[in-house]
């Protein structure tokens, strides 16, 4: 549901030349043309602009610049997290580098101050600080900061996205670990991480099976299987609805996904609640490789909430085939899987509980920027 | 029931059909020239039962009858059968042929008895030594699918026979009647689809062929005929086989309508013997498919209330018929037709109920989660229910069960007795049915087959656990899953005899 934007019109380019490129982005969204990882790329290159742009040096004005760039960014999309997760990223490595900023100068000055606000420590609220210390952890937003800020935030980010551009093989160093001889894989649709992940067991010359679900009406998963079976490893393709008859045979179901909410549950393709449901019945366990640029401070109760109805023509067909307007049909963008389903997260910080995805949440994002 | 003869099914079958009838009007000259060749096997295997004598020393007819006594006896005490009847070995004695043809027809009863105990699958397919025996038997040739996939070894896996017709109207002997090869030919295609339509589409067929049976001269009575027409239908029964897998109701019906032919009131003449038997498969149709279906439909009816929504997936014949009749009924209530690849056999379903004016939704089987939330009862039919309680039906069946049971929805199946087994199966790759693996093709996929390691899978049907299912819609009434065994055991008699 979008609600109605306060910035109804285009920010104007004469303020800050990167709003072209914001812009250029946003009908991007609009039209839905990016994959989960452009859009991060593309989210965090756009905001890094904003910020070269920006004038002046003050870290609170880049934190309300970045902020109001992210809250149009993410009505262009709602239902992509991604985009809420890259800005609330920027912001925190704002307030980081803010603060080692305070840091430093509260060093340079001398007799360590007392105002434990200010020498924030670089990381996340821990444990210790959240039980014993100030739970909102203000910075002095008025005080100096080096002339370089913007130049390290620029860093940063370039930094970020070369950490997003690196998760596949963070992922893959991994996957000897998790894929045995001789198993049987299932997999769903079309997914780059999963698939890279696959491949890299294979060129290690294990030998193993998969069986891809085609995952209808787009059929990603014919692709999936073409480029398993390009990389020499034995595939078979199977329609979705199949997918629990051959579950018995299935070893390990291994699956991208399009956000990691914090309750430990995913957003994936349609279809993953069924089939982590078909695993769960056999006892098979249902393995997610994602990075942790997916992870985002949401909380969902059910399948609509960052679920989107895409254009039924794809399920209803066309011409003599075509199923008459008085009848409803629906095509669903994703599918909400719980927690209780999904047995493992291999992300590139390491494997993960879902049970443990929560604690994730304060290493990336600050408590300030759950909401935008 | 819904019968589809295609108008203008390819100039390929017209011919065919062409030359069939042609045959047909030939009729009972063909009848008697295949009584004549005497050994219900295809005639293949009578020419190599001759080339297997030639091999061995030669033994006197006594002597062959004597080893071939002792090995009956051994196979029936094995089997714990009881030995066959002393008439069949008496209707061996009479034949005025030859000891090769005698020994063919003995090898034959024998034969039956092996691999088509229920007319069902006993064949290995992954046994090389029991399929090259087996393709010596059969009436047409199948291809193999080039690349098996491996889990489903032990079931046939056949590309899609572009030349059928081509082989059957090259075929010499004239053992099958043309509406058995009719009814093959829309088997293979899947133009005859649903377990009910196959049903009832073979026992009319045969039905046919017990009309036109022309007894051997010498042999003009009704206990005669109950002898030949066991060995005439077997030939007929592997041809269907052959074509697509038979049913599991299909099967009971085979034997039903066998022990009916077994069975038959002694005096009668050839005619009264036949009126006998096409009035039986005429009751069957309609007590066993027509009127249950009614009943189910009635009972379903009851189970949908104001304001339900119904989730139903593919298309089953009994559901249909019981959403139609609430419908009718002037309930106020909605469906929502869940979809899959390859078949789309739901769109079929969907144009049937949004035609009479029931308020439907569509989707694809990956929207389920997305929907199952606003469902109050799924209603699914079955292919076969089996004695432990799990059901086979249309893959995705058993996901569409499994998700509804987690939501807390009833989950209904309509079905009818005599699709009840006394098998008990444990998950869907033991026995299914593997279609043509070209329907899964999309863009992508066009050169699969040159790709060494892709392999594409079709599956037809799968095993619903018991445990998903809340109720089942009988003629009978209403069962838990764990009655069939009950049901089975209290009407064995009216199934078999």
């Amino acid at each position: 549901m979008q609600a109605v934007s306060e910035n109804n019109g285009s920010f104007k380019s004469s303020e800050n030349p990167a709003y072209a490129q914001v812009e250029a982005l946003v009908v991007k969204l609009k039209r839905r043309q990016l994959s989960t990882k452009d859009v991060a790329i593309e989210t965090a290159t756009a905001l890094r602009k904003v910020i070269s742009g920006t004038k002046g040096n003050n870290p609170k004005k880049l934190l309300e610049e970045v902020r109001a760039v992210g809250r149009k960014l993410a009505q262009a999309s709602p239902a992509e997290l991604t985009v809420g997760n890259i800005v609330r990223r920027v912001l925190f490595i704002i307030r980081e580098e803010h603060g080692n900023a305070q840091q430093g100068s509260s060093d340079k000055v001398g007799d360590g101050r007392e105002d434990g606000g200010s020498s924030r420590s670089t990381h996340a609220p821990s444990l210790g600080s959240v039980l014993e210390g100030d739970l909102t952890l203000s910075q002095n937003w008025t005080e100096e900061v080096p002339t370089n800020f913007k130049q390290l935030v620029s860093a940063e980010i370039v930094e970020l996205v070369n950490e997003i551009e690196a998760i596949k093989e963070q992922v893959a160093d991994q996957a000897m670990e998790h894929v045995h001889s001789n198993e049987v894989i299932l997999t769903c649709g079309f997914s780059k991480t999963t698939l890279h992940f696959l491949k890299e067991v294979a060129s290690r010359g294990r030998r193993f099976e998969v069986v891809v679900a085609e995952h209808a009406p787009g059929l990603a998963g014919h692709d999936m299987a073409k480029e398993l079976a390009k990389a020499g490893i034995s595939t078979t393709v199977i329609p979705d609805a199949a997918v629990f008859a051959i579950m018995a045979r299935v070893n390990k179901v291994i699956v991208g996904c399009y956000a990691v909410m914090a309750n430990g549950g995913i957003t994936g393709l349609t279809g993953l609640h069924m089939v982590a449901m078909a695993a769960k019945h056999h006892n098979v366990p249902f393995v997610v490789c994602t990075g942790m640029y997916k992870l985002s401070p949401v909380f969902p109760h059910d399948q609509y909430s960052f679920n989107e109805l895409k254009s039924p023509a794809e399920v209803s067909g066309g011409g003599q085939d075509a199923i008459s307007r008085a009848v409803r049909v629906l095509n669903p963008s994703s599918d909400y899987v719980p927690p209780e389903l999904v047995g493992l997260f291999i992300t590139n910080a390491g494997g993960h509980n879902p049970s443990y995805i929560y604690r994730l949440l304060a290493e990336y994002y600050s408590l300030e920027d759950r909401v935008l | 029931i819904i019968m589809s003869t295609p108008e203008g099914a390819g100039s390929g079958m017209k011919a065919l059909e062409e030359m069939l009838d042609k045959k047909a009007a030939a009729g009972d000259g063909g009848e008697e020239k295949a009584e004549s060749e005497a050994g219900g096997d295809a005639g293949g295997d009578k020419g190599e039962a001759g080339a297997e004598k030639a091999g061995k020393p030669k033994l006197t007819k006594a002597e062959r009858r004597e080893i071939q006594e002792k090995q009956r006896a051994a196979k029936a005490a094995a089997k714990g059968e009881a030995p066959p009847a002393p008439a069949a070995k008496k209707a061996a004695a009479d034949q005025p042929a030859s000891g090769g043809s005698e020994k063919a027809k003995e090898k034959g009863e024998d034969k039956a008895k092996d691999s088509k105990g229920s007319a069902g699958l006993k064949l290995q397919y992954d046994d090389p030594k029991a399929m090259a025996k087996a393709k010596r038997n059969q009436t047409v040739h199948r291809t193999e699918v080039q690349k098996k996939v491996p889990w489903f070894a032990h079931l046939p896996q056949y590309e899609r026979e572009a030349s059928l017709s081509s082989q059957l109207s090259e075929r010499a002997e004239n053992d099958i009647h043309p509406e058995v090869l009719k009814l093959g030919l829309k088997l293979a295609d899947w133009l005859i689809v649903g377990g009910n339509n196959r049903t009832v589409a073979m026992l009319q067929a045969f039905s046919k062929v017990v009309m036109d049976y022309a007894p051997p001269k010498d042999h003009e009575t009704g206990a005669d005929m109950s002898r030949h027409l066991d060995t005439r239908l077997k030939p007929m029964i592997s041809y269907l086989v052959a074509c697509r897998p038979l049913s599991i109701g299909m099967g009971n019906a085979i034997r039903w309508l066998k022990g009916k032919i077994a069975h038959l009131p002694p005096n009668q003449s050839i005619q009264e013997a036949k009126d006998y038997i096409c009035d039986q498969i005429e009751a069957y149709i309609t007590e066993k498919v027509v009127f249950a279906d009614r009943i189910i439909s009635k009972h379903g009816a009851s189970k949908i209330n104001t304001g339900d929504v119904i989730l139903v997936y593919a298309r089953s014949s009994s559901v249909e018929a019981t959403i139609l009749r609430a419908h009718r009924d002037g309930t106020k209530f909605r469906v929502i037709v869940v979809d899959s690849r390859p078949k789309l056999e739901g769109k079929k379903l969907l144009d049937k109920l949004s035609a009479a004016g029931v308020s439907c939704t569509y989707i694809m089987i990956n929207a389920l989660s997305y929907v199952m939330k606003e469902v109050s009862k799924v209603l699914l039919g079955a292919s076969a229910l089996l004695s432990n309680g799990h059901v086979i039906s249309r893959v995705g069946t058993a996901a569409v069960a499994m998700m509804a049971k987690q939501f807390n929805i009833p989950v209904l199946i309509c079905c009818e007795t005599y699709k009840f087994s006394e098998k008990v199966m444990l998950d869907s790759i033991c026995t299914n049915e593997l279609g043509d693996p070209d329907e899964l093709l999309s863009p992508a996929l066009e050169n699969w087959r040159d790709v060494k390691d892709m392999k594409l899978l079709n599956l037809c049907y799968d095993l619903t656990p018991a445990e998903s299912i809340t109720l089942v819609i009988t003629e009978l009434g209403h069962l838990p899953p764990t009655s069939v065994p009950v049901v089975i055991r209290e009407y064995r008699k009216e199934v078999t005899l």
